[in-house]
Parts: C-alpha cells; sequence; structure tokens
C-alpha cells in the first residue's frame, strides 16, 4: 500500500489520538472495550474510515464497525498497511 | 499496552448512555401504541436492541434526540430507523467518497444536505436487512437513486445480497429533512421475502 502526502504516521499514537478527538472525550481507552460504549458513533466510524482512505490504507466502514476497539482497528490497519 | 479498567465518567459517555436510555424509553411507548403494554427492549452482543416475541423494531439516537419504530413481526420482516444531525459542509466533503458510490457522488455531489441523507438512508437500511438476512454489508452495496417525476427517491442494491435481495432491486425509504437534522427509515414488508414483491414506500418523499 503506498502511503499519500499525508505526513502522519498511521501508527497507534495517531490512532488512539484521533479515536480520543473523535469521542470529544479525554481519558484513558481501554483498547478491549467496544468503543460504541464510549460515545463512539457511526458517523465519526465514517469519518475515520475517510480519514485512513486519505492516508492511502483502504478500511471500510464496515471493517471498522464489525469490531468497534482500538486493538482490532490497530491490527486491521497493521493488515491493510502489510505491517 | 494500559491495563483493561472500567470506562471513566465522560461527558460523551454520560451523553450516549442518556440518548440509549431515552431510545429504549422511545421504545417503550411505540409499544404501548402498538399493543397497548410497554415493552423492554434487550440489547445484542452487536449492541443491536433485541425485542419481545411478536414484535420487531429500531432505535436512533443523535446529539439529544431519541426516536423508535416498532411493528408486529407477522406483518415487517425488517425495520430501520436513523436521525443525523446535519452535516457541516467540511464532514459532508471528506466522507461523500466513502458513504456514497461513484454514481450517488455523480448524482448528488458532496451537498451536505444528500450526503446527511444518504448517510442516514444506508444506516436504516442497514438495521433493516442486516439482522433479516443475518449478514453484514458496507455503504457500497446500495445507492439512493434520485427522485424522477414518476416516483420518489429509492435505494437500489448494487450487488447481490441473498436470494431475492440481488443487484437492481429497489427499496422503498422515508427520507425527511427538518430544522433539527435529518430523519431516515425503511421498513421491509415480511411477504417480500416469499414474493419477491418491492416495498413500498413507507411514506411520500419530504422534498
Amino acid at each position: 500500500m503506498t502511503l499519500t502526502a499525508h505526513t502522519d504516521p498511521v501508527d497507534r499514537d495517531w490512532l488512539v489520538a484521533r479515536v480520543s478527538a473523535l469521542l470529544e472525550d479525554e481519558g484513558p481507552i481501554d483498547p478491549t472495550e467496544n468503543l460504541i460504549y464510549y460515545g463512539l458513533d457511526s458517523l465519526r466510524v465514517m469519518k475515520l474510515s475517510a480519514e485512513l482512505k486519505k492516508h492511502g490504507i483502504a478500511v471500510s466502514f464496515e471493517d471498522l464497525a464489525s469490531a468497534p476497539t482500538l486493538e482490532a482497528w490497530e491490527a486491521l490497519i497493521a493488515a491493510r498497511r502489510g505491517g | 499496552m494500559r491495563p483493561a479498567a472500567p470506562v471513566p465518567p465522560g461527558v460523551a459517555r454520560a451523553r450516549r448512555f442518556a440518548e440509549y436510555r431515552a431510545g429504549r424509553l422511545a421504545a417503550a411507548a411505540a409499544a404501548r401504541a402498538l399493543c397497548g403494554m410497554p415493552c423492554l427492549a434487550g440489547r445484542s452482543v452487536s449492541g443491536a436492541p433485541s425485542w419481545p416475541p411478536g414484535l420487531c423494531g429500531t432505535i436512533s439516537h443523535c446529539k439529544g434526540q431519541a426516536i423508535a419504530l416498532l411493528g408486529a413481526a407477522t406483518a415487517w420482516g425488517g425495520l430501520g430507523i436513523d436521525i443525523e444531525q446535519h452535516l457541516t459542509p467540511t464532514l459532508a466533503q471528506q466522507i461523500a467518497p466513502v458513504a456514497l458510490t461513484a454514481q450517488e457522488q455523480a448524482a448528488f455531489g458532496a451537498d451536505p444536505h444528500w450526503v446527511g441523507l444518504i448517510f442516514s438512508v444506508k444506516e436504516s437500511l442497514f438495521k433493516a436487512l442486516s439482522p433479516h438476512l443475518g449478514l453484514r454489508f458496507d455503504f457500497d452495496a446500495a445507492e439512493l437513486c434520485p427522485a424522477t417525476p414518476a416516483e420518489p427517491p429509492a435505494l437500489r442494491l448494487t450487488r447481490d445480497l441473498a436470494p431475492r435481495w440481488w443487484a437492481g432491486r429497489r427499496i422503498g425509504a422515508l427520507l425527511l429533512a427538518g430544522p433539527a437534522g435529518v430523519m431516515t427509515a425503511v421498513a421491509l414488508p415480511r411477504d417480500d421475502d416469499w414474493t419477491g414483491a418491492q416495498p413500498r414506500s413507507v411514506a411520500p418523499p419530504s422534498m
């Protein structure tokens, strides 16, 4: 997968920062907890899917929504980047 | 890696929980209106509501609003409802490439009004159809066809999902826009699976 001009590395720290921002909520996030319980809604999941696409990582809404935890998303993104 | 810990209180979490409760109360009120007594919807592993035998339904909540739609399981194979706030132009621009198919983008562009309605109506379709088929599908599995002088806007499946739910099948939908945001609904009559009939629109389009 080729990365675009976006310079932020899409790593675990990026993911945690983006999810925290989308949740509009400070505080730790349990990586195994369902993010819906933290207040994440489908529109925000769609927004994250769009951001990942801009970074050249093809992760669909359904990919994210079917397993909405930080741990699962980190693994999914790593797999789609091939590493 | 942080150790697992209980979810601490937070504004977004508290708001979401209040909305969740409001949705359940709306469902209880809808059940009372439908059959004379309120019901308590359960919660499945996926987070979707589960209903007492004889009922089917759907709940949506968004930014302080909650809504529920219930029907008799003998009449409806699936119900889906969704409410969303109006999208900002920036957010519509961001999500259009992933929420809309190429044809939808050609027809509707990134108009916040239409991107919001399309996002919402696909949410409604997923809620109505996915449990019915026992199948998850993504936003590219259906697209909104613009209204014509003869027909209101309707969803059209873009690929075969299951027997009788083939690519090209049109599915009626309710699309409403108001000052507080948008509301969409999809209602699938139970008989459709057996006859292959086209579902009717649940209400006239709002625009």
